[in-house]
């Protein structure tokens, strides 16, 4: 029994090769491939790449963005720190104008009695305030407290603001400036105590209600 | 669609690598205690430094997987190249160059091979500004 039945099946696998079976024979090797099986597989391959091209596009611009997001924020910070350095130049210059060049319009500490607060207070914010008050400015001047350590001596409190969609960005500096003594103009020196970037805390919408 | 992915994937990659070597780069700057103090040990291999009257040019090479390359070489396939310019700022205020002066850090990075089926020979990757005030007062 066994033995006709393999010798059946040799006859048909024969048949098939040599193109000489019938539409019967031959759908009944091709199995469920007969009547466009193939296009359905093909096209379900092709589903299958634009699915996964669909996905890999997505994921890589995402990728990007978010690299972008961290460029501009790198961006941002080294606009803000410019702020901070023009500062820096401005004490500079008040140390520079006591030491080298006391003149009668600048500080003449022993001549006006003016202690060198009062003197960097009122440059600063003559320079400052015209520039970083309108608060129009991308970026302006929050906070600008001068207070006198000695009469040769000012501590200097600064916050810049940068505005921001999400949430403003902060640049604190607190810096000591003066010289060694009221009689010692010639050695001027700028101390940075504090300076630091941070940002508000971000405000979540009360409005929006996730149960709804 | 994979191969715009795929650039799209390369373009983040070197966003993230451009930024790596910008912010690098503008550091060892702000870190000098002059601009014509720099020399090329600051900066790490690829770098090479000129300086002329009030400018510093620092220029980067790298081959497509980001490693240094020396640009001099004949067989050299540079890829990217980070530029930094270091020049005295025009918003400065001017009033002491000896005491204090401020100076722009321009920092721009490059690839000058096309990502794959396109045609940009030039494509800049990343570019920023900063500044720093060399005052000779800041201890």
């Amino acid at each position: 029994m066994s033995t006709r039945y393999f010798q059946c099946r040799r006859l048909g696998a024969t048949r098939l090769l040599q193109g000489r079976s019938d539409s019967s024979m031959r759908n009944r090797y091709l199995g469920r491939f007969a009547g466009g099986g193939s296009s359905v597989l093909v096209i379900f391959l092709m589903l299958l790449l634009v699915t996964l091209g669909v996905f890999a596009v997505s994921s890589s611009t995402s990728n990007l963005n978010m690299v972008t997001k961290g460029a501009d924020w790198v961006r941002d910070y080294y606009a803000l720190e410019c702020h901070g350095e023009y500062l820096v130049e401005l004490v500079s210059r008040c140390l520079f104008e006591g030491s080298a060049r006391p003149r009668s319009f600048v500080w003449e500490p022993s001549a006006l009695g003016v202690s060198f607060a009062d003197h960097i207070d009122r440059t600063l914010r003559g320079f400052l305030e015209p520039s970083y008050s309108s608060e129009e400015n991308d970026t302006f001047i929050q906070s600008l407290l001068v207070e006198e350590v000695n009469p040769a001596k000012a501590l200097i409190t600064v916050d810049i603001c940068q505005k921001r969609e999400s949430s403003n960005r902060h640049l604190s500096i607190r810096m000591e400036a003066g010289y060694a003594s009221i009689h010692q103009l010639d050695e001027g020196m700028i101390r940075i105590l504090e300076w630091k970037q941070y940002q508000d805390p971000f405000e979540y919408e009360s409005d929006l209600d996730l149960w709804k | 669609m994979l191969i715009t992915a795929k650039n799209t994937n390369a373009k983040a990659y070197d966003l993230y690598k451009g930024i790596s070597h910008a912010i690098s780069a503008v550091e060892t700057v702000k870190g000098a205690s002059h601009p014509n103090a720099l020399v090329e040990g600051d900066f790490g291999p690829g770098y090479k430094v000129s300086l002329t009257d009030s400018e510093v040019k620092v220029t980067g090479c790298f081959d497509e997987e980001w490693n240094a390359v020396d640009s001099e070489r004949a067989d050299a396939e540079v890829c990217y190249y980070v530029r930094i310019r270091v020049f005295p700022s025009e918003y400065s205020y001017g009033f002491a160059e000896e005491f204090a002066q401020m100076y722009q850090i321009d920092v721009e990075v490059t690839r000058i091979t096309p990502y794959v089926l396109e045609k940009n020979n030039v494509y800049q990757v990343f570019s920023m500004q900063a500044a720093r005030c060399y005052s000779a007062f800041t201890r």
